[in-house]
């Protein structure tokens, strides 16, 4: 139903030409799974979807278009529209530039949870209201099929957009829930969580899949890549993925919009969102900030004040 | 080619003793979990176990106002490696012709290789990502060094040349003749559906004539340009060497992928590869052109499909393929 | 199966004292290395990697001829991270050597043959090597006539100026130096390699082999000249440079269609460049 509607807007605005492309979501020949797709003539516009495996973050693919004249149509639910809106704030594209396409969004699906629920199942068997999940027709409770980030997600619906589709979500996943993301480590003492954090650091092989999903790794160069001087070695010893993934993390710092698409991105199935998750919410503690919710406060990192909490300064 | 087959008991207790030595690949964890023991190491790549992800070459140090460089002996325990045989067409047909050329011959690679085992455990339930008939592989295949060992109706089918290795054949019982037929049979089924469903002989020259076509731009656009794909892959294998640590230190091997910006970078500030259209190219090119055409026809790629499964985009290799396939012969 | 396992690790390199340092300009310098009396294997064309411990390992031709015993010398142009560490060495330090790598000039298509070299810049340097083995005492009767056409930017951009005076010196070739740029200094001739080329050398394109090297803008226009003046592609041979790191065909880092640049190159003829992409 929301597909028939995102495809006509995806056709009325290239046959009006009020935008060069779009770039959304498109099925592909495995049953739970789309991939990121760009489109630029309106019989293209048929292979949109919009579906709880649309995972990738869209505004990841706006660095391509940052010095051209193209005008885009993107996709965003509530996370990326986050995302959207640090690229503005960081001056990496112009709004006018952008047509956002608003999807609420009550969460995404994960694949192993899915896989473990319901190892037989095929797409057809579920449905996606916007109240919930259905399969075969009975309700079924999304704390067992969602994304861990999905499980915490605080905005569902997009914070700034041109039209959305489906109706706003009214209640998000963390009022509902009440997790917090990381209270499996919060309970955890500082030796448990070095023993357990190291174990995740044996298992990277620095891919950097995660980085290079992320829309807000927009680096030309990124540190663990300079070799004029070498920051980190390239082995993936479990000492240089450490340095790489906390330097990442402080980069991302005040700026993590906690979309989990690092963590979707993963082939080695680390809980890497846990890491800027956590210091975004420290930061949501000491700052009341929070990335990408406006465009007035200014991020923490880039901004002296008088009163900024220093009680670490003994 | 001694066969045999062996009960289920039989096998798992030869796993168990030789556990400690055992690695087994995440694929055979996988698809057949009850041959996986408490103790055996399983390994997420199955060059894991001969092309290390970062590997010393030799020290360096500086002493008496000069340099001095020391070679490091390599040198492996006798171990044993369960793979399917798609993984392990990988490493007899790829990566031992790469890292194990007469008078080039990496030595680290090949002390592990010389002490290590094969054993090959015939895939009965392919996933939908699997393409090895597409390149010349099947399920069934297996090289006579190693152990085959395929599910048999309730037991398990042994087949190797090196029995002496190997000593679970010592339990093997003989097959009888309708059972023989019946693998042949099964066998004889695998390679016909190869042969029909290989990629034609024309394929590595024809990808190579459409080098300057305009679908790449296309195919590519979605690419993150990170190196999962390359990471995971068990025939990926390029490599970086650098020195680690200014007065003493050694040099450095760890993996590479030809997916990264800095990849052909020249010194000058010239890359010849600037844009994830000219990576994607190359990557394709490389498993299913470049290779063959130096390899007698050898494609560079098994069809594990394991980077389909992993890629954070689902970008395919197995589409693209066949998409520019269909281009071949089409040129003017 | 049978592993060839000499157990000699193919990267482990020889340390070699540095004899001498020539500055030739202002970023590129000549080093002179003290083989301790055993004569270099290689044969013109080939490479070596250079390993500096601690910073790491840059692939350089081989500037001498095999024919210069108990020498190996390199000329190097200060580009990055190892070439800058290479240029801060000393007299009697010691460098990292691994090869010789990658083909060689075909000797053997040479023997007997007219030879037209034309170098710009440091191009001149992997030539220098074949040109000082064809001119050779024992060697120099293998081939015919020989001419070199050597230029650079400017006079200070001249390499091997050393040795240039020697070349100019011999009356068994004939040799032309060009600068793009004079100076007050300069008193000869003044034009862009491939205009000197045209407008001095006549000679039958049948007849002669051309082996040019240079920056990448000097090759294309050269070879445009070539061509123009009736020379056929597989006449024509060049070495290529590419970013490379084993030097054996392992590392996939200089993979240009079916070839390695390390292995299947870096010399390279234009009918076979003609048939690869222009990833270089």
């Amino acid at each position: 139903m929301f597909e028939s509607i995102l495809i006509d807007i995806a056709k009325k605005l290239l046959r009006d030409k009020t935008v060069d492309l779009i770039i959304g979501y498109g099925s592909t020949h495995y049953p739970f799974r789309t991939e990121p797709i760009v489109i630029k003539q309106e019989d293209q516009a048929d292979a949109l979807v919009w579906n709880p495996f649309c995972g990738n973050n869209l505004a990841r693919y706006l660095k391509y278009y940052k010095n051209t004249q193209h005008k885009i149509a993107l996709m965003v639910k509530g996370c990326d529209s986050r995302a959207v809106q640090v690229l503005l704030k960081e001056d990496q594209i112009k709004r006018d530039r952008l047509y956002l396409i608003g999807l609420s969004c009550p969460g995404l699906v994960n694949h192993e949870k899915l896989q473990k629920q319901f190892p037989q199942a095929s797409p057809d068997d579920f449905q996606w209201k916007e109240t919930g999940w259905f399969f075969h027709g009975e309700q079924i409770d999304p704390g067992l099929l969602l994304e861990e980030t999905c499980l915490r997600c605080r905005y569902p619906n997009p914070l700034e957009y041109d039209q959305l589709i489906g109706e706003p979500q009214t209640t998000s996943p963390y009022q509902t829930y009440q997790k917090d993301y990381l209270d499996p480590i919060d309970d955890l003492s500082p030796e448990e969580r070095w023993d357990r954090w190291s174990k995740e650091m044996t298992k990277c092989i620095r891919c950097y899949a995660c980085r290079n999903s992320c829309p807000l790794c927009y680096c030309q160069e990124c540190f663990a890549e300079s070799t004029q001087p070498q920051w980190v070695s390239p082995a993936a010893t479990p000492s240089d993925n450490f340095l790489f993934h906390l330097v990442r993390t402080m980069h991302m710092a005040g700026r993590c919009v906690e979309c989990g698409a690092c963590e979707r991105a993963c082939p080695v199935s680390i809980p890497i969102a846990q890491l800027p998750l956590k210091v975004e919410a420290i930061i949501r503690e000491q700052f009341q900030f929070e990335a990408g919710t406006d465009q007035e406060s200014a991020a923490p990192l880039l901004t002296y004040r008088e009163n900024d909490p220093g009680d670490f300064i003994k | 080619m001694n066969s045999g087959k062996v009960t289920k008991n039989d096998l798992i207790q030869w796993l168990r003793t030789h556990q400690k030595n055992f690695l087994v690949t995440e694929k055979v964890a996988h698809h057949q979990p009850e041959l996986l023991c408490d103790q055996s190491k399983e390994i997420k790549n199955i060059k894991e176990a001969l092309f290390l992800p970062w590997d010393k070459l030799f020290n360096y140090h500086w002493e008496n106002q000069q340099w001095n460089v020391e070679n490091i002996q390599p040198s492996a325990s006798p171990r044993f490696l369960m793979a399917l045989p798609c993984e392990a067409r990988a490493i007899y047909e790829v990566l031992d012709r790469v890292f194990l050329q007469p008078s080039e011959t990496e030595s680290g690679y090949a002390a592990r290789r010389q002490g290590l085992k094969m054993v090959i455990i015939g895939c009965i339930n392919p996933e939908p990502t699997c393409f090895c008939h597409l390149v010349g592989g099947n399920p069934y295949w297996t090289h006579p060094d190693a152990l085959f060992i395929l599910p048999f109706h309730d037991e398990y089918y042994l087949e190797t040349n090196q029995s002496e290795q190997f000593d679970i054949m010592k339990k093997g019982t003989t097959l009888n003749k309708s059972e023989k037929e019946e693998i042949e049979v099964l066998r004889k089924q695998m390679k016909e559906k190869t042969n029909q469903e290989k990629l034609p002989e024309e394929v590595p020259q024809g990808l190579y004539d459409l080098f300057e076509d305009q679908e790449w731009e296309d195919l590519s656009w979605k690419c993150l340009n990170c190196g999962a794909c390359t990471y995971l892959c068990p025939t990926c294998q390029c490599f970086d060497m650098n020195a680690e640590g200014r007065l003493k230190g050694f040099q450095l091997k760890t993996w590479d992928s030809c997916m990264f910006p800095k990849f052909t970078l020249h010194a000058s500030g010239h890359n010849p590869r600037p844009t994830f259209k000219e990576r994607v190219r190359q990557r394709v090119l490389h498993k299913f052109s470049y290779f063959p055409l130096r390899e007698e026809g050898r494609y560079g790629c098994v069809g594990c499909g394991k980077c389909i499964e992993i890629c954070p985009v689902n970008w395919n290799i197995r589409e693209a393929v066949e998409r520019m396939v269909k281009k071949i012969g089409n040129r003017s | 199966m049978a592993i060839d396992l000499e157990n000699k690790n193919i990267y482990l390199p020889r340390l070699f004292r540095i004899m001498e340092i020539i500055p030739e300009t202002s970023d590129i310098k000549t080093f002179r290395l003290d083989l301790e009396g055993e004569n270099s294997s290689h044969l013109p064309g080939q490479f070596a990697e250079l390993f500096v411990p601690g910073v790491g390992e840059a692939p350089i031709s081989i500037t001498s001829s095999p024919t210069q015993k108990g020498i190996l010398e390199f000329s190097i142009k200060r580009t990055g991270l190892v070439t800058s560490a290479i240029h801060r060495l000393n007299s009697n330090d010691r460098l990292g050597i691994r090869g010789p790598y990658g083909n060689t000039f075909p000797i053997s298509d040479l023997t007997g043959q007219n030879l037209l070299f034309i170098a710009g810049g440091i191009g001149l340097a992997p030539l220098r090597s074949l040109i000082n083995y064809v001119l050779d005492t024992e060697k120099r009767n293998q081939f015919k006539k020989v001419i070199i056409l050597y230029g650079a930017r400017s006079p200070q951009d001249l390499v091997f100026k050393w040795e240039l005076k020697k070349w100019q010196m011999r009356d068994d070739i004939t040799f032309l130096l060009t600068v793009d740029r004079g100076d007050d200094q300069w008193k000869g001739t003044v034009g862009l390699v491939p205009n000197v080329l045209k407008e001095n050398i006549q000679v039958n394109p049948l007849e002669w082999k051309s082996i040019i090297c240079g920056p990448p803008i000097m090759i294309k226009f050269t070879i445009k000249a070539l061509l123009e003046m009736g020379f056929q592609p597989p006449d024509i041979i060049t070495t290529l440079e590419m970013r490379m790191k084993c030097g054996l065909g392992k590392c996939g880092r200089c993979n240009i269609g079916p070839y390695y640049v390390c292995k299947d190159g870096p010399v390279f003829t234009y009918q076979q460049l003609q048939n690869i992409p222009e990833e270089y």
